[in-house]
């Protein structure tokens, strides 16, 4: 019980910082400490490059600079949905303009492929290899992929940010890792 | 592979990112974003200067792959550097130019991580072959045919393709890519470094060459992990009496001047080299996908639709037909029902 007011409590702390963060420049920078490595780690993960993470992460921080004034939402909650839209979007849009990068990064999984016959199975699927295998998915199927797995994130959390009902994340998700369980062993080899 | 959920998450638990954020990127990104929300607050337009946008190719992640592809061609393109007419060791090195640009092959044993690879450079024929440790092959035959193989040892395929209409570096192929080079060093205007030296008991020109690399070129480091190379230092010997290039080894440093990845090269221009692909291990029972054979359609061409197959199954008899099959037999349509209903 004390845990759970002491949760409720940190959380209502969270809340208030958000409504503070739309006029005081101390709480926006409270906001950014708390999510700046989440976000880092998100555009990481979509983007595969540390140099275009950067760049995105710049561009989502700088775009809630800019507008939080406007931002609805009260609770933490909404807060970490907003940014993460914001950052969902931003990467997309990163891909989209950089088109040649998925040839490039063809090339790099040929030739890692080739380098590598003896491993087998699992083994052989390293980051660069399910990051190809992740950007042949169509990109709202990649984000809700990276926010499940490597944001671990739930549903309801996911379906806040992507503007879906959990149900259609589940059906999105389900069908998304068939896709990538499909790609990988076209890829791959039959022994997967 | 398994598409549960579990199995991918282990999957995704077991591997290696690197997503650390860099501290002097958060606090670069905080002071920026502050003082934009303070113009906002004050209700002016964000004058907030956005990250520099590296564009071109080197922005993009062309990793192992390019590196590699690098390693040997700035090989090439220091000598195109140096031989700068204003350049005092010019002289020197346009020399060895031409003694390499005489040779009818030159053979680059390039050794990385432990592994070597064998380039082999057909001069006479524009060709490049490249077999690496683990049998993987490549041919670049930049001649008449214009054509990319690829032999992939696990799956014993090899793959006949057109060039690639860009280069790994975005020029015309790994061949003109040299210029792309030359031209980017030439913008450098790095110093070059010239001493000699003994190697293997006789007496080698070394050059020193060390580039700053401000275009966000990336490498994969020995952990697998992409890094961005912050400089690139090259060094080359020559030998003085028959000026041809007989070594090198190229570092690519991080930003504080440690060493990502290494290439160490031994250079000799053997009298013949292979003569295709299936002399560098390809065998030849390996399939073969040509690539650069899809017809080209033309209206003439397009096959004409399949019909449709003629139905088959019960049919219920047009009205007519029933009432003169009925006329001949009364108990027939007594077994055709719907719904329970005798039709009639």
């Amino acid at each position: 019980m004390v845990g759970i007011m002491a949760k409720s409590g940190e959380s209502r702390a969270c809340d208030d910082l958000v409504t503070q963060a739309k006029s005081r420049t101390e709480a926006l920078g409270r906001l950014y400490e708390l999510y700046y490595g989440q976000i880092f780690r998100f555009c990481v993960h979509r983007l595969f490059n540390r140099t275009a993470a950067e760049d995105v992460t710049s561009s989502v921080f700088l775009t809630v600079a800019s507008t939080i004034r406007g931002f609805t939402g009260r609770t933490e909650q909404d807060f970490r949905a907003w940014i993460y839209t914001i950052a969902a979007n931003q990467a997309n849009a990163h891909i989209r303009k950089t088109t040649r990068r998925r040839r490039l990064m063809a090339n790099v999984l040929a030739r890692r492929r080739a380098d590598e016959p003896d491993a087998g199975g699992w083994s052989r699927l390293d980051w660069p290899t399910l990051y190809v295998a992740i950007r042949e998915l169509k990109p709202q199927q990649q984000t809700i992929l990276t926010l499940r797995f490597f944001e671990d994130m739930d549903y309801d959390e996911i379906g806040r940010i992507v503007d879906a009902r959990p149900g259609t994340i589940r059906v999105a998700l389900h069908r998304a890792l068939r896709k990538l369980q499909d790609r990988l062993q076209g890829d791959l080899g039959d022994d997967l | 592979m398994s598409s549960n959920e579990q199995d991918f998450r282990r999957l995704v638990a077991g591997l290696k990112i690197d997503a650390e954020p860099d501290p002097a990127h958060r606090d670069r990104l905080r002071r920026q974003m502050l003082q934009a929300f303070e113009q906002v607050q004050k209700g002016l337009r964000p004058n907030v200067q956005q990250p520099p946008k590296t564009t071109g190719p080197w922005r993009l992640s062309i990793g192992k792959l390019a590196i590699a592809a690098a390693a040997v061609l700035c090989v090439g393109g220091v000598f195109y550097r140096l031989s700068r007419p204003a350049d005092p060791i010019a002289a020197e090195i346009g020399r060895t130019k031409q003694a390499m640009d005489k040779m009818d092959w030159m053979h680059v044993a390039t050794t990385k991580n432990g592994d070597v690879e064998h380039r082999w450079y057909d001069l006479a024929a524009d060709k490049l072959y490249l077999a690496t440790a683990q049998g993987a092959v490549w041919c670049w035959d930049n001649g008449p045919a214009q054509r990319q193989l690829t032999y992939n040892p696990r799956v014993r395929t090899l793959i006949i393709d057109n060039l690639p209409s860009r280069g790994f570096d975005g020029s015309g192929s790994v061949f003109t890519m040299l210029d792309t080079i030359v031209e980017r060093q030439r913008q450098d205007g790095a110093a070059v470094a010239r001493h000699d030296e003994v190697l293997q008991g006789r007496k080698v020109r070394v050059y020193r060459v060390e580039t700053a690399r401000t275009d966000g070129a990336t490498s994969f480091g020995r952990n697998g992990v992409e890094m961005t190379v912050s400089r690139v230092a090259e060094t080359f010997m020559v030998d003085p009496k028959t000026s041809l290039m007989l070594a090198g080894r190229i570092e690519y440093l991080g930003p504080a001047g440690e060493v990502i990845a290494d290439e160490t090269l031994d250079i000799d221009y053997p009298q013949t080299g292979p003569a295709s692909v299936y002399d560098l291990g390809v065998p030849a029972e390996a399939r073969v996908i040509d690539r650069t054979q899809q017809p080209i359609g033309t209206p003439g061409d397009i096959p004409s639709p399949t019909p449709t197959p003629a139905p088959r199954g019960k049919l219920i008899d047009p009205k007519g037909t029933r009432r003169a099959a009925a006329a001949n037999d009364p108990g027939h349509y007594v077994k055709v029902q719907v719904h329970g209903r005798p039709v009639r």
